[in-house]
Formats: structure tokens, C-alpha cells, sequence
């Protein structure tokens, strides 16, 4: 039974995953935490909902997309919203994200209205059995996808170059930057794949809870404390993160009391109260000081 | 090869450069000296095109300069070391001078890289470590290792010599002395440190408050009373 949740927890996890590292790595490029990831997921994944039931697209078709979507959604707000005010402090920066999930938000409500929308799986059909364990299709495509997005990153920012000018960039832009490193470049490059991130996530999430304006923000809120846990500026803590809060918030439900099964939101964020005061730099990360 | 004429250059309603001309031909070694504040990293910072001149004409190599961006001087040829390195600390020390290279496609990225681990051997022995784990010595050589991977016309360097033993400093102009004389590396040296810069420039300019005070060859500001009395101290003679 234990096993179920676990799979469960992982799959949910995963998902919180995406979210974080697309937010970490928007972060550790730009200093600034996008406080809009949600409200870009959502309006990707409403494109993902255009594409799927008003268009009947099969799923590997409307996938590349939303993802392609996200990218030119993150690249715009950069080039767009972040890169005139450049020379602002960091918190207007944030101010500015959620401005941009306002505008999205209304956006959103204008296009496709305010009715929840369902989405469907990404492959249909009976449920996989392993043993004891049951896994849908769904959740394997969200395995499948979460490992082969996280190898693709660690790959693209560990040997390709401009992933490493990209790791450059985040630590020292003045540095990049006297050696030819197009500094804005990278930064609109991490945009466009942070909230692409984000838009993969939310295409596959929304199948399992019904897609309306507001439900991406308890998804960043997880993604947030997934990337908070794993110490915001670590890429594999954001993964690593997001399994474990997916895994704790799955294992509550398996807590045979329904005091704690209705509290579980409380308890996972509760849970990282606790672990960060425990441990300030989260799992994986490091004391940053930076410029507010 | 570089040219500055009449350059101004305000931080807002502050002057920090005020009239600026100088030259740099190629094949030599300029050396900008002044006390902390005087104006010199102003001046390879509008160089480099990290700032920009509000009055004056900015040329190199028949380029006007104050039309490109920081990353395409780098293309032009001009690569500065900064003031404090500026390296990647997490990267690792192939990764620093990997990145030297970004701008280049040319063929002799290889070639450049084993010449730049010939002057530099400690570094050979530290290519897989991070490069904030380096003493200051081994840091202030890979900055220049850096700089050198994309293959500069001209090299600003400014302070090089901040936080280093004195024997490492020796050391570093000893090398900047060769890289000019074996390899025909144009220099301009920002440096609070007047003594060594004027044993190893050809020329030198004196800051003072964002003004050029003196200019000459180095030869003759090591001979001149006010250059003895204010920034090559007392005990200092010529030679």
C-alpha cells in the first residue's frame, strides 16, 4: 500500500520539480524570483488546452507547442518587461513578474473564461500493473518527461558552451561580460527555458486537476518550496525538492487520520519551516549574498 | 592603434573624467597612474564600453568605439582584466578559460590554449578545480589566462597587482614584461603601484581628479620631481 503513495508522491513531485528548476534557473541567472511562473504555467497550459480539446491534437503533437510557447512567453517578458527596467532594483524586478501575471491572468479569463476546463491524459488506457503497484500512462509520461528534462539541463549547462556561459554569467556578470558573453542573451535564454519548465508542467498537471485561473499558484507554491528546500540556487536541490515535497504531501494522505490528510498543505510547509531552520541554506545550497 | 581625444565621462551630475586624450600605438606598454579615485578604472571601464563618454571621440583600430557594447569590443580586440578578476569561483579553471575563448571561432583556440598553460604551469596542474579554491597569486594568472584565451590586439589590465605579495607582484610584471617583448602584447596597466609600472611602461599618464596631470615616457616621469615626490616615495631613485 506504502509503495502506491510513493509512486503517487514521486509522480506529484516530479511535477513540483519542473516548476522549481525552471524558477532556480531563472533565478540563479537574473537575481530575480519570478513571482509570475504560475500565471505563465497556467496560460500555457490553457494554450496546451486550445491545442488538445478545441483543436483534438494528439498529445506528442501539442507538447513541442506549449513548450516552444513558454520559451517565446519567457524570452518576451525578458526582452519586453525586465530588460528596459535593467537598471532597477531587484525587488521592482519582482514587482514587474507580477505585473506580467496580472496582465496573463486577465488575459486568460478573456480568452478562455472562467469556467474550469479538464484536460486530457497525455496517453490513455488501463493503468500499468507492477506487482502491487499501479501506475497510469499519465503518470509514467510525467516520469519519463521530469528525467529526460532534468539529464537534457545538467547536460546543456555542464558541456555544452553556452551552458557553461550561462553558469558564468550567474556568477560573475561583469566577468561574462568583458569576455564577450552576451549577458542579456543568456538571461533571455534562461527565461525562455525557465518558464518553458513551467509550461511542461503545467500541461501535465492539468489533466489531473481541472485547469482554471488560480490552480497553478498551489503548484508554484510547492515548485517554490520545493526550490526554497533544495536552496534556490542548486539545480539538482530544486529536483531533489520537488520529489520530496511531493513525496511528504502523498505520504499524508496514506496517514490513516483525516485531521492530517485534510491539513496537508499546512504540514509540508510546515515541514520546510522546520528543515530551513534547521538548516538556512536549504539541502543543497549555499549562503548567497546578493544585491536587494 | 587605441586613440582618446577630449574624453568626459559623468557619473550623473559627477565628472569623472574631464578632458582625457591618449593614445596607445601597438607594440607598446601605457601605464595609468593615480591614486585610489583619480579616475583610472573610469577609464578602461569606458573603454571597454562598460561606460560611456558623454564628450570626446573613442577610436580603435579605425573603430569607433563608443558605438558597440561591451561584448563586441571584445570582438574588436580590446579584453580587460578587471579590478578583483572577476572570475568564475564555481567554475572550474579549464571552465574560466574556456569561457575566455567564447567569442572566438577561429582555429587556434587549441594552439592558444597550450601556449597560455606554457607561461602559466601551475595552472596545468589545476584545470579540474574550481577556480575560487586558487590563491590570489594563481587567481590573478588565471584573470590574465582568461583574457589571453580570446586572443587580445590589446590588453587592459587594471591593478593587477591589488592583494598580491609582493613577490608574486614582481613575478606577474616580470611576466607582463615578457608577454610584451616575446609576443608583441599591447598593454594599458592601471596601477597605484608607480615604481613597477614605470620599470616595465614605455609611457605613462598621470591621473589626477579625472585629469590627465602628466604624460610622458616612462623614462622621463621617473626622473620628475612632483612623479618621485607623490607616487614613487622617497626612497626611489631613477633607474
Amino acid at each position: 500500500m506504502i509503495e502506491q503513495y510513493i509512486v503517487l508522491g514521486l509522480a506529484q513531485g516530479s511535477l513540483y520539480a519542473l516548476m522549481a528548476l525552471g524558477m532556480v534557473l531563472i533565478f540563479k541567472t537574473t537575481d530575480v524570483v519570478n513571482f509570475g511562473q504560475a500565471d505563465m504555467t497556467m496560460f500555457s497550459a490553457y494554450v496546451g488546452f486550445t491545442l488538445l480539446v478545441g483543436l483534438g491534437w494528439p498529445f506528442w503533437a501539442a507538447l513541442p507547442v506549449v513548450i516552444a510557447f513558454g520559451f517565446l512567453l519567457g524570452v518576451a517578458v525578458e526582452r519586453l518587461t525586465l530588460r528596459p527596467a535593467k537598471e532597477a532594483p531587484v525587488v521592482s524586478l519582482l514587482i514587474v513578474t507580477l505585473g506580467v501575471a496580472l496582465m496573463l491572468n486577465a488575459m486568460a479569463s478573456w480568452i478562455w473564461g472562467f469556467d474550469p476546463k479538464s484536460l486530457p491524459y497525455a496517453i490513455s488506457g488501463p493503468p500499468l500493473v507492477l506487482g502491487n503497484i499501479i501506475i497510469t500512462r499519465h503518470d509514467l509520461v510525467i516520469f519519463v518527461t521530469t528525467i529526460v528534462l532534468s539529464l537534457g539541463f545538467f547536460a546543456l549547462l555542464k558541456f555544452t558552451k553556452i551552458g557553461t556561459a550561462m553558469r558564468a554569467a550567474a556568477q560573475n556578470k561583469l566577468g561574462a561580460q568583458l569576455l564577450g558573453i552576451p549577458v542579456f542573451r543568456i538571461n533571455m535564454l534562461s527565461w525562455g527555458l525557465g518558464v518553458a519548465l513551467g509550461a511542461v508542467a503545467g500541461v501535465l498537471i492539468a489533466p489531473l486537476v481541472f485547469l482554471d485561473l488560480v490552480v497553478m499558484i498551489f503548484v508554484m507554491l510547492k515548485g517554490f518550496a520545493a526550490a526554497v528546500l533544495g536552496g534556490f540556487t542548486s539545480l539538482p536541490g530544486a529536483i531533489i525538492g520537488g520529489l520530496l515535497v511531493g513525496l511528504f504531501e502523498s505520504l499524508l494522505i496514506a496517514v490513516p487520520f483525516e485531521l492530517v490528510n485534510q491539513l496537508k498543505e499546512t504540514l509540508v510547509f510546515l515541514l520546510i519551516i522546520v528543515l530551513l531552520a534547521v538548516r538556512p541554506q536549504g539541502l543543497l545550497g549555499e549562503p548567497i549574498h546578493r544585491r536587494v | 592603434m587605441l586613440a582618446l581625444k577630449d574624453i568626459e565621462v559623468r557619473y550623473g551630475p559627477i565628472v569623472a573624467l574631464r578632458g582625457v586624450s591618449l593614445t596607445v600605438s601597438a607594440g607598446e606598454i601605457v601605464a595609468v597612474l593615480g591614486a585610489n579615485g583619480a579616475g583610472k578604472t573610469t577609464l578602461l571601464r569606458t573603454i571597454s564600453g562598460l561606460l560611456r563618454p558623454t564628450q570626446g571621440k573613442l577610436e580603435f583600430l579605425g573603430h569607433d568605439l563608443r558605438r558597440f557594447s561591451p561584448e563586441h569590443i571584445v570582438r574588436l580586440g580590446i579584453v580587460h582584466v578587471p579590478e578583483g578578476r572577476q572570475l568564475f569561483p564555481d567554475l572550474t579553471v579549464k571552465e574560466n578559460l574556456w569561457m575566455g575563448s567564447y567569442t572566438r571561432r577561429d582555429g587556434f583556440i587549441k594552439e592558444d590554449w597550450e601556449r597560455v598553460l606554457s607561461y602559466f604551469p601551475v595552472l596545468r596542474e589545476r584545470l579540474s578545480q574550481p577556480a575560487g579554491t586558487l590563491s590570489g597569486g594563481e587567481q590573478q594568472m588565471l584573470a590574465i589566462a582568461r583574457a589571453l584565451m580570446a586572443r587580445p590586439k590589446l590588453l587592459l589590465l587594471d591593478e593587477p597587482s591589488l592583494g598580491l605579495a609582493p613577490m608574486t607582484v614582481q613575478a606577474l610584471f616580470r611576466f607582463l614584461k615578457d608577454l610584451n617583448s616575446h609576443d608583441g602584447m599591447t598593454l594599458l596597466l592601471a596601477e597605484q603601484n608607480a615604481h613597477l609600472s614605470l620599470n616595465i611602461a614605455h609611457r605613462a599618464y598621470v591621473l589626477e581628479t579625472g585629469r590627465i596631470a602628466l604624460e610622458g615616457a616612462a623614462e622621463e616621469l621617473r626622473r620628475d620631481p612632483k612623479v618621485q615626490r607623490l607616487y614613487l616615495g622617497a626612497e626611489v631613485s631613477a633607474g
